[in-house]
């Protein structure tokens, strides 16, 4: 396990650059993100340890980065002021090379299209999602969502498919191949706190509350799966051909589950960090050589406990073997490790 | 001005969101459609009979030439008594007298607004008494500690209210044309200003009357606060505003209180020694407080600790018994000569560290237990900071923090990092060489220092400056980049502010500043 101290900063999210294996970017904020500066690090996995390669600093806290799918040296952050910024890492000075203000609240997350790597896109406690392209000054397209959203995607399938989820515990589908009606390009609104099809052992049966959802994100190999998880701690998997509802749930964290992310590299597993300071790998029991037979149950996998504050960011490495990940927590340390040394048996 | 849709809430914010909700496409529709009273469903009874009024008052005729409504007068009059700088939106609606059925009679009380608006008035006669203190019915969370801690009480900050530059403009009719007033939103979020400035001013002198009763403590700080307000701000605009800032921390530590209960039943270790936390029961003790952008501790707090004996000249502002709270201000880091007699301590440490400055210590300074595996705070030496020979050794934790066991005296010897110093000294001329993504270039090539063989962090984090072009000259190389990215309006090179948002940081603030940071990372 690897390790680096964002000393005097308290991180809140962390991405693998998809263009090199060895750098990360760490978006952080002082004084855990209540009031004060922001700093997004670029750090370098050396054979030594990790290293800074470089940092910048903001006037305010960090919430959320993304690197650009086009280009290898820009990265986009997220602000607490409500701003976007898209630094360059190729560029000499401690300013960014484009900015953005439309969100007239704290942008809780930005992401860059997968397939159409021309946009992006950004959420904010406004209750909008913006979708956005770095040669234009404004923002493409507007989806209210009337409800402070703490997570947005593009679908890394289809281009036209942009997915959040909101502090109103729903999952929010958008075609923007449709038409900007009353509807707003809204397609499908999925309740997440509904009642799953078929029981799960160890949840009761019946509806529960509805519950802010924090993260979600795509599964990276079946275009229909979602996972989503928010502040009752249970991470739920949706699959968008049956919208009704949850496929599968996994309990276990003890408390709100802050950011979830899907293995690039297995079908069926995914990566959760929590507010109970642990960061745990579960699978969803779908894998068929596993005996999930497409529709198992869910369960953990592995857990990892040596964050000593809420765990805010996990992230895949996309290169190499299937299990490095990176997570960070506001303990101010970002860790670098292999999920499979902390796998432990059915 | 957008409202968050998440965090603390009340039904004015509620009904302001819905004034102010986006509704451009249902408005293209309806412009389209006929007008309801030509011959729609529900026919209005007054359409009629306002006609000749609305005529009239768009001919510019005072309202008194039409004598068949005048009993009615009186009840409507202190209903529409605006502030006396209400636009002219406001203006012409002043002027119009619309005769009312009996029915809207009854709903609106007839009562008259002293200052403000007189329908804000109506309006909180409607909203319960609950409306500001509301907020504890949303459901408790992390994030939604952090939405009411980021947005402050009720989610209506000093820094959104607009500005309030209206000339009274009494709008100039010319016979027939049409009146299209355009919809000031500015006005109209003025108008909420004030009638939660209202709602507030009551809820105020209710919770200041529960914190009376409340305990000691709290008296004791009411004492002081009240003091340093009559000091300090003789202004009663200013006093409103630290009554404000002092609801606001009621709000915020209501809000820890809340989450620590959440948490209360988790016994583990990594709970119980969680800054997090911790930093949460210090704001629900009132320890703590938020100040602009930063979070000092109270003066409430140094008063329950012993006194420090030697109090040097520059803190003596700050110690004088007030509660002005001291922040990380640049000006005060400063490896000042001390002028006390007989003090040959080396000032860059021992103030902030010992316990007596416990007002200007930081948050973000919990001592922590475990040393990291890889920890580069340590290494980073100070340029500024001369290795004394012989220091006495300080207690580097928090005066409460009441572990014996970890005492940890005389971590911070300034000789900590002097390895590297050295041969930085050795390679560089005592400064690090940056290349122009910031990567240091004796880094690459230099074994490291005798401490360990981990890189150390002035490899990796150049020593910072907001605005680099001090020392490198106006950016050239990326103009063609950054117009191509509309970087060009100067926006994007706003250097970052950490003390003060007015004035930029000089290169000697920045100075310290780095001296700043660096003592922060020693103190974990």
């Amino acid at each position: 396990m690897l390790e680096f101290r964002t000393a005097g900063f308290n991180p809140y999210s962390t991405k693998y650059s998809p263009f090199h294996d060895s750098r990360l970017a760490v978006s952080a904020g002082a004084n855990f993100g209540l009031v004060g500066n922001g700093r997004l690090y670029i750090l370098n996995l050396t054979p030594n340890g990790i290293a800074c390669e470089k940092y910048f600093e903001t006037q305010d806290c960090l919430f959320d980065t993304a690197w650009s799918e086009q280009h290898e040296n820009q990265l986009l952050t997220a602000g607490g002021d409500g701003s976007l910024k898209l630094f360059d890492l190729g560029v000499a000075g401690a300013f960014p090379v484009a900015g953005w203000q439309e969100h007239g609240r704290e942008v809780f997350s930005v992401h860059w299209g997968l397939v159409e790597k021309g946009q992006f896109l950004s959420s904010s406690w406004d209750g909008t999602v913006k979708i956005w392209t770095p040669e234009r000054k404004e923002s493409l397209v507007t989806l209210p969502v009337h409800s402070c959203v703490y997570s947005a995607q593009f679908s890394p399938h289809h281009p036209a498919i942009v997915t959040c989820v909101s502090r109103d515990s729903h999952l929010r589908v958008y075609d923007l191949r449709t038409k900007a009606s009353a509807q707003n390009h809204l397609t499908l609104a999925v309740p997440i706190h509904a009642p799953p099809k078929l029981p799960v052992p160890g949840y009761g049966q019946g509806s529960v509350g509805p519950s802010e959802c924090l993260t979600h994100d795509w599964n990276k190999y079946r275009d229909s799966v979602l996972a989503t998880a928010g502040v009752d701690g249970v991470i739920r998997t949706f699959d968008l051909r049956n919208p009704s509802g949850p496929v599968n749930l996994l309990p276990g964290h003890e408390y709100a589950v802050r950011k979830i992310s899907w293995s690039p590299h297995l079908s069926d597993v995914l990566l959760s960090a929590s507010y109970d300071m642990t960061c745990r790998v579960w699978t969803d029991g779908s894998n068929v050589e596993k005996g999930g037979n497409g529709a198992g149950f869910g369960r953990e996998l592995g857990r990892m406990d040596a964050h000593t504050e809420f765990a805010m960011g996990v992230d895949w490495c996309l290169f190499g073997a299937e299990g490095w990940c990176a997570t960070c927590a506001w303990d101010e340390r970002v860790l670098v490790w292999d999920v499979r040394e902390y796998m432990r048996p059915a | 001005m957008a409202d968050a849709l998440c965090g603390p809430t009340n039904p004015l914010q509620h009904f302001k969101q819905q004034t102010s909700l986006d509704r451009t496409l249902q408005q293209d529709r309806l412009t389209s459609r006929l007008s309801p009273a030509q011959g729609f469903r529900s026919h209005d009874p007054n359409a009629g009979l306002l006609d000749p009024e609305f005529e009239a008052f768009q001919a510019g005729l005072p309202a008194s030439d039409l004598p068949q409504y005048q009993p009615f007068q009186p009840h409507q009059q202190p209903f529409f008594a605006g502030p006396s700088q209400a636009p002219s939106w406001a203006q012409d609606f002043q002027q119009l007298q619309i005769s009312p059925s009996p029915l809207q009679q009854q709903q609106y009380p007839s009562q008259s607004g002293p200052s403000t608006a007189g329908w804000a008035q109506g309006f909180r006669q409607h909203v319960p008494q609950s409306a500001p203190r509301s907020q504890h019915t949303s459901s408790p969370s992390p994030m939604a500690f952090q939405q009411r801690a980021r947005m402050g009480y009720g989610g209506f900050q000093s820094q959104f209210t607009p500005q309030s530059s209206y000339a009274p403009n009494v709008h100039q009719s010319k016979g027939k044309e049409p009146v299209y007033e355009q919809f000031d939103d500015v006005a109209f979020e003025q108008a909420f200003a004030q009638a939660r400035e209202e709602i507030m001013d009551e809820v105020e002198d209710k919770s200041s009357m529960q914190e009376d009763l409340d305990t000691v403590h709290d008296q004791l700080f009411n004492v002081i606060q009240n003091e340093q307000e009559a000091i300090f701000s003789p202004e009663e605009q200013a006093q409103t505003e630290e009554q404000r800032a002092h609801d606001e921390q009621d709000a915020l530590a209501a809000t820890a209180q809340e989450l620590l209960s959440k948490v209360d039943d988790n016994k583990s270790d990594k709970f119980r020694n969680s800054q997090f936390l911790g930093l949460m029961r210090k704001l629900r003790d009132r320890e703590v407080r938020v100040e602009g952008d930063k979070m000092v501790e109270t003066v409430s707090s140094t008063l329950l600790k012993p006194a420090f004996t030697h109090t040097p000249s520059h803190d003596s502002t700050y110690a004088s018994g007030t509660s002005t709270p001291m922040s990380w201000d640049s000006a005060h880091f400063d490896t000042h000569i001390c002028n006390t007699s007989g003090c040959d301590v080396d000032h860059a440490y021992d103030h902030w560290e010992s316990p007596a400055t416990t007002e200007s210590s930081t948050l973000n300074a919990p001592s922590t237990k475990t040393m990291p595996i890889f920890d580069n705070s340590e290494q980073r030496p100070s340029p500024l900071a001369a290795p004394a020979a012989s220091r006495p050794l300080v207690d580097t934790r928090p005066p409460d923090y009441g572990h014996d066991d970890d005492a940890d005296w005389g971590r911070i010897d300034p000789r900590d990092g002097q390895g590297v110093r050295d041969l930085l000294t050795e390679m560089g001329g005592g400064t690090v060489q940056h290349d122009e993504i910031g990567t240091s270039t004796i880094a690459a090539s230099t074994p490291n220092n005798d401490n360990d063989n981990m890189p150390s962090a002035v490899e990796g984090e150049p020593p910072f400056y907001a605005d680099l072009r001090a020392m490198h000259g106006p950016r050239t190389e990326s103009a063609s980049l950054s117009e191509m990215l509309y970087g060009h309006d100067g926006t994007l090179e706003r250097p970052v502010v950490w003390s003060s948002r007015d004035q930029s940081p000089t290169r000697e603030q920045l100075e310290r500043g780095y001296v700043r940071k660096d003592i922060r990372q020693r103190m974990h």
